[in-house]
């Protein structure tokens, strides 16, 4: 009995030994260990890191390490070295979500506007944060390519692609978008606040539309689309194609 | 009509009820569109790279969403907007020397991601010899839509989404850091209320030959030089040739707030930045002084005073019209 229990101690023992050797060598090789379901990344190597946060902030830090940086020795071999928990940003994923991409509009009526919405959603844990930009590749057009409908210029006929304005007079048609919601740019000031998307065709600059420095998790704006027709305007249906760029920051 | 009749008349009926609300799923379901959603890895990468040598990394995708997508791969440059992290995109992409998949996948041509599916897409960049030192700033761009286009019998916007992963190559014949960085400037009021607390910013800018991290400390003193608070500067990348605001590091915010109920005198503020992430790295500095007096104590009588006189203007204006009330 008492040398079972002797043989078991001594398993014990080896296997303790064996997974700190294990571990301890794991560091000398920095390795990254990969295969399609899971990667292994070392955050750091020194003191702490890592991510702190209440209910607001979030921040990150490496104590203790030295050679930090993303900029590394790259030399004869085809690896780049790293080190430090900021680093570990570069192998984080940046998500983006589009919640409808065929949005509807109806049959435009004189005399009224027609409405339709798709939230965009995005994560990034990078500190850099992230931009979202927009741009149409044409004013709304008709399916037979001929005519457009003109992009609004809103109420007073000041807004532009970079500055929102009132937009509720059903008799003024156009087509705009409003943003609410997260990180969304304030010009938006409330849900009557449009601005005409950048026309791609004109040579417009496309406009961010969400942005923030900051890590982003499940942040969610609300894309409200608005059309409306005078009463020249030819019947029929209008199509077309927006682009929404997701860009990490650096 | 015998009870047997009226029950098979009844499941016809209902059974015709019943294809009936099915067309009409069917119809619903074929406009209906599902979300997409994918994903980038890794959002931003810093890659050094001698002439002549060819370097290899992973961008890896996945699709989160429930339905077949239609990728296209495009490569643009970017530039700083010097002042948040932003990257400009620009229209065309300069940089030369990348490939994808060793060539098999062409930017601009398609490929297909599955639902749920995992891709890794390998990036090859070959630098020849003879290639200048230098710094590029790039975006891999992956515009990504429904394999499927739903037919929608009215008017719509179509919307595509596109999702970036920044790339900053370096090409360099030697391994050491090379930015130089100095801060440009320091904004505040140059002079406060005493109730207000202190406000600033700062600017570094990145002289030097590449991308290097910010990393230093903000001080705040007093008129007798003595330290009253100190900030860490939150570790961002500033390109080479570019400026960026500088963030504190606790709050990651680029706004450094210092508020004690009542501040009286001249406060001084000091930037110490290391030049780049050397170790041992010179150290570049810059101050500002900040006059604090007690604007609203002395505004209060000046307001008193003022509302003292309008009260006898006031008053002097009345007794003018009593006056010649009485007289008439």
């Amino acid at each position: 009995m008492m040398s079972k229990n002797k043989s078991a101690k001594i398993a014990i023992a080896s296997l303790s030994a064996g997974c700190f050797l294990l571990l301890a060598s794991g560091f000398a090789y920095s390795e990254r260990l990969e295969s399609d379901s899971y990667v292994v990344t070392f955050g750091n190597f020194n003191v702490t890191s890592g991510e702190k946060s209440s209910a607001s902030y979030n921040v990150t830090d490496t104590v203790g390490q030295i050679a930090n940086g993303p900029y590394g020795q790259y030399g004869n071999s085809n690896y780049v070295i790293g080190a430090g928990f900021q680093y570990i940003y570069t192998i984080d994923t940046f998500s983006f979500r589009i919640t409808d991409v065929s949005v509807e509009l109806g049959e435009l009526a004189l005399g009224s506007h027609a409405t339709a919405t798709h939230d965009l959603i995005i994560n990034t844990k990078g500190a850099g944060g992230y931009y979202v930009y927009a741009y149409e590749k044409h004013p709304l057009r008709h399916v037979n390519g001929t005519p457009d409908i003109a992009d609004t210029t809103c109420n007073s006929g000041t807004c532009t692609i970079s500055t929102a304005g009132v937009w509720n007079n059903t008799s003024i048609p156009g087509f705009g978008y409003n943003m609410s919601g997260d990180d969304v740019p304030a010009d938006f000031i409330n849900s009557t606040y449009f601005r005409p998307f950048a026309d791609d065709s004109a040579s417009d600059q496309m406009q961010v539309v969400m942005s923030s420095s900051n890590i982003a998790k499940d942040r969610t704006a609300t894309v409200t689309y608005k059309a409306g027709i005078s009463g020249s305007q030819a019947a029929g249906d209008y199509e077309t194609n927006v682009v929404y760029i997701a860009v990490p920051g650096y | 009509m015998k009870p047997n009749h009226k029950h098979n008349l009844a499941f016809a009926l209902t059974l015709a009820l019943m294809c009936l609300l099915k067309s009409f799923v069917s119809v619903a379901n074929a406009v209906t569109t599902l979300p997409i959603d994918l994903s980038v890895s890794p959002p931003v990468n810093y890659f050094s790279i001698k002439p002549g040598e060819v370097g290899k990394y992973d961008i890896k995708l996945e699709n989160l969403g429930e339905n077949a997508l239609e990728v296209t791969p495009t490569l643009l440059d970017f530039e700083a907007d010097d002042k948040t992290g932003q990257p400009v995109v620009k229209s065309s992409g300069t940089f030369p020397y990348l490939k994808l998949d060793d060539g098999q996948i062409d930017f601009g041509s398609n490929f297909v991601l599955e639902p749920r599916q995992k891709m890794i897409v390998p990036v090859n960049i070959e630098i020849p010899k003879n290639a200048n030192e230098e710094e590029y700033a790039m975006t891999v761009f992956f515009s990504f839509k429904n394999q499927i286009d739903p037919k929608v019998p009215n008017s719509q916007a179509k919307i595509t989404g596109t999702v970036g992963s920044n790339l900053i190559v370096l090409v360099t014949r030697n391994n050491s850091d090379r930015g130089e960085l100095r801060v440009k400037n320091i904004s505040s009021l140059p002079t406060i209320d005493s109730f207000m607390g202190i406000k600033f910013g700062a600017t570094a800018e990145n002289i030097g030959k590449n991308a290097t991290q910010a990393s230093g400390s903000a001080t705040l003193y007093n008129w007798q030089n003595k330290e009253l608070a100190k900030y860490e500067i939150h570790p961002d990348m500033i390109l080479s040739g570019s400026s960026r605001e500088l963030r504190e590091k606790e709050f990651v915010s680029n706004e450094f707030r210092y508020k004690k109920p009542f501040m009286i005198g001249l406060y001084k503020i000091t930037i110490e930045l290391n030049k780049n992430s050397q170790v041992g790295a010179e150290k570049v500095t810059m101050s500002r002084t900040i006059l604090a007096l007690p604007f609203s104590i002395l505004l209060l009588p000046l307001i008193g005073y003022l509302l003292y006189s309008l009260y006898r203007v006031l008053l002097d204006k009345t007794k003018g019209v009593k006056k010649v009330e009485k007289n008439e």
